[in-house]
């Protein structure tokens, strides 16, 4: 009977233990935002549930990087830039892309005064930076132009901007761009590197090599419930933005209505091959080559990225 | 719509009282609009001066502490460079300052990296109130890299003292912060340490909050970058920026407002929110460049005026109706008089010169007016009655003139054809007198075998003509009966009419007398026109006559006889002046020679087809002009 008790227990912790195994814990890059809506939407609307998944969306703290939680082992999700992830591969991070969300990059130059109005104008200016390392294609054009900018790194606001202390900052045009904006700053120049020759995918769902490897099902029905988010968020942009208030209220985070309502629209702009389509969610081998040269090139990595690396198709 | 319009035009009363009430509601409203116009100008430039200096004293009471902040900052602050050998004293001087100011409450002085050979890439002693005691500690690490905080990068970068941008407070009490970061420079002028005090907003929320210029307005201060440091709404507060909310509201003002505040400018300008009127009034805070904004309701600051405006309007409508209804009875009474003289005119137009006339007691226009009606009245009864009489009289006179019509109508032969029994003449002739008796004459008779015929016309016309018509005929009819000749006919006509003729009235006169054996004709003339011939062969001439003087001008005239032979089928035509000179309405003569081709036209015809064709020719020659003179017409045909 002992025995038989003893099985069971046994079984029951085991079960336990696997199911703990297969749950997915999500690191957004930063705290709750419209950047991430597909996934909220995902949870709040019982998509993961559906897919037979057990999700945790676990936020960052603003003094921790994303990417920390992977490398402590703390998730082993992570919403991240194509880019990050490949300077991440390259150093040893095993990431398999799961699913490609923004097709172009966000990336901005905004300047401070209405002269200046292209990257050439801003050779030899003080130009604002994320400390966190966002500016690498900014940083890439620098130095294949030799525009010799002096580069001020700055932590999560647009003081350094407003301040005057620099002329003209890197901002993302679905977040500080609009923080600009509002800032009443919104007829000042923009250079976006959209559709220029440094426009490469950005924002990426990834999940570690090692759960892929374990439950390769379990990550492409974590790719697909994700992007079924994202289309219903895609076609119910209002109720989108109830429930990002409702996760940030959960999550005690001071959110603005207008600002989440802005970047809602610009990160849908990124996320269609062309200006005003529906979100293609392709990874296309190609840009990741192009990306991978141009790292190299510059030293940002050593090795070789492939895309199928990239896609977990040589795991 | 139509019966009011009806009424109104109908009532004298009621079309003065709207005048007068049109009249007195523009005065009215003309004086409303100017007087609330004056009280509006001035409430306006009070509310102004009223808002503008609390919130200039606000500001002014902030900038002292700012101020304050600076100054303890900058008193401490030339003892750093004296103590660069002793990096732990830094402590001691961030203690100090926050002991000799109460708003600080915390306080740093953050190095360049590697400043101190022992303390690394990070030296920042830092101080700060904890309860009633101020702790300190080292505040670099790693993880917090404070090179790269605005407090310490901006300043940096700027070459200048610089207030941050408001945050809240790391310590979790929800606090917002503000760091007044001060850069310190070696002898090379290379910046080395930022020296900083923390103070919280806190107060300043209260003090801008404690504007209340009127009970519903509300005040709310923003950063340099248009986000709220002070609202109404704590969500607002570093959340939201006016910018934003400009834009997405679509609010041009606001937005316009919004960057003449944060670009330092003092002003007002007026808002549309939530359906609400407001005054935004707004100053800077110059040593941040942060603004603070007094919101004023419309309906706050006009409320008294409009209270006074709505009494105003309250008692002057029940004047107006209090008016109206004054006017309208004063009027009517007044002018009651008015209608009843009305009836009474309809009843004296009646013919009842004994009506009733209104008893006016007044002396004012109505009593004129009663007077002239009381005249009139009489003088048309006096007028009536005169009438009457004269009626009478008149119908009395034209009674016995028409007797006298048909006295000398009756004188004259009037029965055509007058000898049916002949064959060797054709007569006809008609008189048409103007008035009820005429001085036309005309006679004819036949008396072995010749045909005495006279056609004459008395001078004048009515009662007196006709007298001597009448006294011609009979004289012709007496002296023709034993008299052959034509002039003797004539001048003894004529001595009798001119003896005793005092009036001097006279006779133009025609005698002929036909043979009707021998067409031969003898005949005088006695001034008047002569006749028109009417040969068989269609010729058609005034007979060759001597025109001699009319009768009972002279006596004893010597007048002689004339003859003619007529051949047979000859018309004669005779006529008095009444045909040749009948007048039209522009007094144009129908003329001999329209007789004459009148006469051609016709001149086969019977004599009584002429003589109605002639009259006809008159007649239509007329066109319904009076008829002047007595006209006759006398045709004889020789057969």
């Amino acid at each position: 009977m002992k025995k038989r008790y003893l099985l069971l227990l046994t079984a029951l912790v085991l079960l336990s233990v696997s199911a703990v195994a297969q749950r997915i814990i999500l690191t957004p890059q930063w705290t709750v935002q419209s950047q991430f809506a597909g996934y909220y939407v995902a949870q709040e609307k019982g998509f993961y549930k559906d897919a037979g998944l057990d999700v945790v969306i676990s936020h960052p703290s603003t003094s921790n990087y994303a990417i920390n939680s992977i490398r402590e082992g703390t998730s082993n999700a992570i919403v991240m830039q194509l880019l990050e992830a490949v300077i991440e591969i390259d150093k040893g991070l095993e990431l398999v892309n799961v699913l490609q969300v923004f097709q172009h990059t966000g990336l901005v130059a905004v300047s401070r005064t209405h002269k200046l109005r292209t990257i050439n104008d801003l050779r030899g200016k003080k130009v604002g930076v994320w400390k966190s390392g966002f500016g690498v294609l900014a940083s890439l054009l620098d130095r294949e132009r030799s525009l010799n900018i002096s580069w001020i790194p700055f932590i999560h606001n647009i003081n350094l901007f407003i301040s005057g202390a620099i002329d003209a900052t890197l901002a993302m045009s679905y977040n500080e761009a609009l923080q600009i904006k509002a800032a009443g700053f919104g007829d000042m120049p923009m250079i976006r590197f959209y559709g220029s020759g440094y426009d490469y995918p950005e924002d990426a769902l990834f999940v570690t090599a090692d759960y892929y490897r374990r439950y390769p099902e379990k990550a492409k029905a974590f790719a697909e419930a994700s992007k079924r988010g994202w289309e219903w968020a895609y076609n119910n942009r209002k109720e989108t933005l109830e429930i990002i208030a409702k996760v940030a209220a959960r999550e005690s985070v001071p959110i603005n209505a207008i600002h989440q309502e802005w970047m809602l629209d610009e990160v849908f702009n990124l996320m269609g091959e062309k200006e005003g389509e529906k979100p293609s969610f392709v990874l296309k081998d190609s840009k990741v080559e192009q990306l991978v040269m141009l790292l190299r090139k510059h030293n940002y990595i050593k090795g070789i990225v492939t895309p199928g690396q990239l896609k977990g198709e040589e795991l | 719509m139509n019966k009011l319009k009806y009424f109104i035009l109908k009532s004298f009363s009621l079309r003065l009282t709207l005048y007068i009430l049109l009249t007195a509601a523009t005065i009215f409203v003309i004086t409303l609009l100017l007087s609330y116009y004056s009280a509006y100008s001035h409430v306006h430039s009070e509310a102004q001066e009223k808002a503008e200096v609390t919130l200039d004293n606000t500001i002014l009471q902030i900038d002292n502490v700012l101020n304050s902040v600076e100054t303890a900052v900058h008193n401490i602050a030339w003892l750093v460079p004296t103590a660069l050998d002793n990096p732990e004293y830094m402590y001691s001087l961030t203690k100090k300052l926050i002991e000799s100011n109460p708003y600080i409450c915390g306080s740093a002085i953050a190095f360049e990296p590697f400043s101190f050979e022992d303390k690394g890439r990070f030296y920042s002693p830092y101080s700060y109130r904890e309860g009633d005691s101020i702790v300190s500690k080292q505040l670099g690490t790693a993880d917090y890299d404070y090179h790269y905080m605005d407090w310490y990068q901006i300043p940096k970068l700027l070459g200048s003292k610089y207030w941050s941008e408001p945050y809240y407070d790391a310590g979790g009490a929800n606090l917002i912060m503000t760091t007044f970061a001060y850069p310190l420079y070696d002898a090379e002028g290379r910046m080395y340490a930022i020296f900083t005090a923390d103070i919280s907003l806190e107060w300043f929320a209260d003090m801008v909050n404690n504007i209340k210029p009127y009970p519903n307005s509300y005040n709310f201060m923003i950063g340099r970058g248009g986000s709220f440091l002070v609202h109404r709404r704590k969500e607002a507060i570093l959340n939201e920026t006016i910018f934003a909310n400009s834009i997405y509201s679509n609010d041009e003002v606001l937005n316009e407002t919004g960057h003449k505040m944060v670009d330092g400018k003092k002003g007002m300008t007026k808002l549309d929110r939530e359906g609400h009127k407001f005054y935004l009034f707004y100053a800077p805070i110059k040593a941040t460049g942060w603004s603070v904004a007094v919101a004023c309701m419309y309906s706050d600051i006009f409320a008294g005026i409009d209270h006074m405006r709505n009494i105003t309007l309250l008692v002057a409508l029940l004047g107006l109706l209090l008016m109206t209804l004054f006017c309208y009875y004063t009027i009517r009474r007044q002018t009651m008089p008015l209608k009843r003289f009305a009836e009474s005119a309809t009843d004296i137009a009646h013919g009842d010169f004994n009506a009733k006339l209104p008893v006016i007691y007044s002396r004012d226009e109505m009593r004129i007016l009663s007077d002239s009606f009381r005249y009139m009245q009489k003088s048309l009864k006096k007028y009536i009655e005169e009438l009457k009489d004269t009626t009478a009289k008149k119908e009395r006179i034209e009674s016995e003139l028409r007797i006298a019509h048909d006295i000398q109508m009756g004188m004259l032969p009037k029965i055509f054809p007058p000898f049916p029994q002949r064959n060797d003449v054709e007569l006809h002739a008609r008189l048409v007198p103007a008035k009820e008796v005429g001085g036309d004459l005309y006679d004819f008779f036949i008396n072995d075998n010749k045909l005495y015929f006279i056609v004459g016309d008395v001078s004048g016309k009515g009662v007196p003509a006709s007298l001597l018509m009448a006294v011609t005929c009979r004289l012709f009819r007496t002296v023709s009966s034993h008299m052959l000749a034509p002039s003797e006919i004539v001048s003894a006509l004529n001595n009798a009419l001119a003896d005793s003729n005092e009036s001097c009235m006279f006779c133009t006169f025609f005698l002929g007398i036909l043979d009707l054996k021998s067409g031969e004709l003898k005949y005088c003339n006695a001034g008047h026109n002569p006749p028109v011939i009417m040969g068989g062969d269609g010729k058609v001439e005034f007979m060759s006559v001597n025109s001699n003087i009319p009768l009972g001008l002279m006596e004893d005239f010597a007048y002689e006889d004339e003859c003619l032979v007529l051949e047979k089928g000859t018309s004669l035509f005779l006529y008095t002046d009444g045909v040749t000179e009948a007048e039209n309405g522009v007094k144009e003569l129908f003329s001999d020679d329209k007789l004459l081709h009148l006469l051609k036209e016709n001149c086969n015809c019977s004599p009584d087809e002429i003589t109605d064709r002639v009259m006809a020719g008159v007649v239509s020659h007329a066109s319904g002009a009076e008829q002047s003179d007595d006209i006759t017409m006398m045709c004889i045909k020789f057969k």
